[in-house]
């Protein structure tokens, strides 16, 4: 197995999936490890049922839940589901807001995507920066095809209102 | 305010995924409706906003941190065992002979036993002490101890197969 390959493949997807899923940064490079090393380790169940993209974001979303879990042991976290119903926690530190520029218009957009509940961003990001199905993304969340559409269009608009009440209106053109 | 239309149908018109005469039904309510005209409009632009963004750059020690420890954990996993692992499968191997060894000597013995003359003196007492009648209820009996052994004798293969097959599993892990 070339894993140099196998990081190298698929480090945008986890680093996307880890970015939906957790807001504190200081564990992101701590889980993007365990991500791949969790993937490593049940590389030879993977029967090859769905792509391994798939797969791996699937691990990556699981390794992100049981990362939360752990850290808030003392509170609820509650179950998968309930989990991808929540917004990243903790929130983003006020100057990290401020230092922002209004020209920056990625930077900005990413912000507000970053913003939304896991369950609309995570798959506003498969399908318009990872370019995946409506298949993979159902089967990565563990949700209903139509299911996946109807986040889909939620998370657009979600993510409209969050721009437009952050004065970012001139973002969309 | 409850919206006019289903979201996976919006999300198909969105998309172009809605063809024939739902997209014409769809569009017929467009024209008449102008908060889902505009609500459209305005994801429309959002969407192109979304597929517009880059995705992020991994930070490349992130990515070298990872390779490192795959490629040591997938060494470490490839490593013949040797020395107190390799002396402990051997003795498994002798412990599994031995028994098997001791398994077929002992149904052997009973073979012996009950075909060789000792028992075939002694089972008419046994008969008697057990209050079988005569000498062909005794016949019998002697007859079915027979019968048991002989199958007790044929599961010997099964037991050394399964012995072998668990030992050889072992020596793959």
């Amino acid at each position: 197995m070339d894993t140099d390959r196998l990081v190298e493949d698929h480090k945008k997807l986890v680093y996307h999936v880890i970015h939906r899923t957790v807001r504190d940064r200081a564990a992101h490079e701590e889980i993007f490890q365990e991500v791949f090393l969790n993937v490593l380790e049940s590389l030879p169940r993977f029967e090859g049922r769905s792509k391994l993209s798939t797969w791996i974001a699937s691990i990556a979303v699981h390794t992100c839940y049981k990362f939360v879990q752990k850290a808030r042991e003392r509170e609820r976290v509650g179950s998968f589901a309930d989990w991808l119903e929540g917004r990243p926690e903790p929130g983003v530190p006020p100057d990290v807001q401020e230092s922002l520029e209004k020209g920056d218009i990625k930077r900005r957009l990413e912000w507000h995507l970053a913003k939304l509940p896991r369950k609309h961003a995570l798959p506003v990001t498969l399908f318009y920066l990872e370019g995946m199905s409506y298949r993979e993304i159902a089967e990565i969340l563990e949700i209903p095809l139509g299911t996946v559409k109807s986040r889909l269009f939620r998370g657009l608009k979600e993510l409209r209102k969050s721009i437009e009440g952050g004065g970012d209106g001139t973002l969309l053109g | 305010m409850e919206p006019c239309l289903d979201d996976v149908l919006r999300w198909d018109y969105l998309n172009g995924a809605l063809r024939g005469g739902d997209r014409a039904l769809f569009e017929e309510h467009l024209g008449a409706c102008p908060a889902c005209r505009r609500e459209i409009d305005e994801l429309r632009k959002t969407a192109a906003a979304v597929a517009g963004l880059t995705p992020s750059a991994v930070p490349a020690a992130w990515t070298a941190a990872a390779k490192d420890r795959l490629r040591a954990k997938a060494l470490a996993a490839a490593v013949v065992p040797s020395g107190p692992a390799l002396a402990r499968r051997r003795t498994n191997v002798f412990q599994y002979a031995a028994i098997a060894a001791g398994v077929t000597g002992g149904l052997a013995l009973l073979f012996g036993l009950v075909m060789g003359n000792p028992v075939r003196s002694w089972l008419p007492d046994l008969s008697a002490a057990l209050g079988i009648p005569g000498p062909s209820a005794a016949r019998t009996a002697r007859f079915v101890v027979w019968i048991l052994s002989l199958h007790a004798l044929l599961l010997v293969p099964s037991i050394i197969d399964n012995v072998y097959r668990l030992v050889t599993r072992g020596g793959r892990k």
